[in-house]
């Protein structure tokens, strides 16, 4: 009922273009700065130690496809008294979200996506930090209790 | 969607061990050893993925059966108009008219529907390597949805 494309790229009636997928991916990382950046004000408040320098790899398969050279995500690292937490991004296009990063703490590993629809400000929505089957909404101050 | 919290409780099994074994490469900053965990990760969600929504098609079946039988059966034709003919009889009924019959094709669940499923058929049959956003965000998805099923 779809091609490739198409069932990648949420929206089957958008003609998807290397400019199309070059967009998204800066979206992307822009998303996951602004977040980082908010994080990260929070822990330097909270007298956290923190380590913005790491990076990962972004080389997606719809890039690939459509000839989008290789990029790098940003990383976050915070280090505390109590514990450790590490937001390490896992990609933007996954399966139901608009992209994912991985939280792995001392405590355990959380998942936290954008739920938002696209070209709207993100919806950043973390799984595993309580019993909600819906998850819930992400703000900096969770990470106090999830390490 | 009767196998569902079975299906959900194994991947549950499963990503609680996940957390133990990858938590000392987290706590040493070993990113590609994370890679490599959650290269492994990927794959098993993308089945544990398909397994969830094949509950979720089941249940559009089900619920399409049990409109039809009792539609197609009713000597009213005003009711029974459209659901004794042959195209919605048999097993060659598309996923997406079985659903249009049950579920409310101006709702925006149908078309998220509709694009899950799309992506379903592209990871089973391999045409894919995109990781799964949230296996409980699809799971909080498809009991949402299966409560807006009618017959």
């Amino acid at each position: 009922m779809s091609d490739d494309l198409d069932a990648m790229e949420e929206g089957a009636e958008t003609t998807i273009t290397k400019e199309l997928v070059e967009e998204r991916v800066q979206d992307w990382k822009n998303r996951l700065h602004a977040l980082f950046r908010e994080v990260s004000a929070w822990a330097q408040k909270n007298g956290w130690q923190v380590d913005n320098s790491g990076q990962v790899s972004m080389h997606e398969e719809l890039m690939q496809k459509l000839n989008v050279p290789a990029t790098s995500q940003p990383i976050l690292r915070l280090d505390g008294d109590r514990g450790y937490a590490l937001f390490k991004p896992k990609g933007l296009w996954v399966i139901g979200a608009n992209g994912r990063i991985d939280l792995y703490t001392s405590r355990g590993t959380f998942i936290i996506v954008d739920l938002g629809e696209r070209d709207a400000p993100p919806r950043w929505t973390i799984f595993r930090a309580s019993k909600k089957r819906e998850g819930d909404l992400f703000s900096p101050e969770m990470i106090a209790n999830l390490v | 969607m009767q196998e569902l919290p079975e299906i959900k409780a194994s991947y549950d099994w499963f990503f609680a061990r996940y957390q133990a074994e990858i938590a000392d490469r987290a706590k040493r900053n070993d990113i590609a050893g994370i890679d490599q965990m959650e290269s492994r990760r990927d794959i098993l969600e993308r089945g544990i993925f398909v397994l969830m929504f094949g509950q979720f098609e089941k249940a559009v079946n089900s619920k399409f059966n049990d409109a039809m039988n009792a539609r197609a059966a009713n000597p009213d034709w005003t009711h029974r108009r459209g659901w004794d003919t042959p195209s919605v009889r048999g097993k060659k009924v598309p996923f997406d008219t079985k659903l249009a019959m049950v579920l409310d094709s101006r709702l925006p669940s149908f078309g998220q529907v509709l694009q899950t499923y799309a992506t379903r058929n592209h990871c089973a049959h391999g045409g894919t390597t995109d990781a799964v956003g949230s296996i409980d965000a699809l799971e909080a998805n498809l009991y949402r949805w299966h409560g807006e099923l009618r017959n």
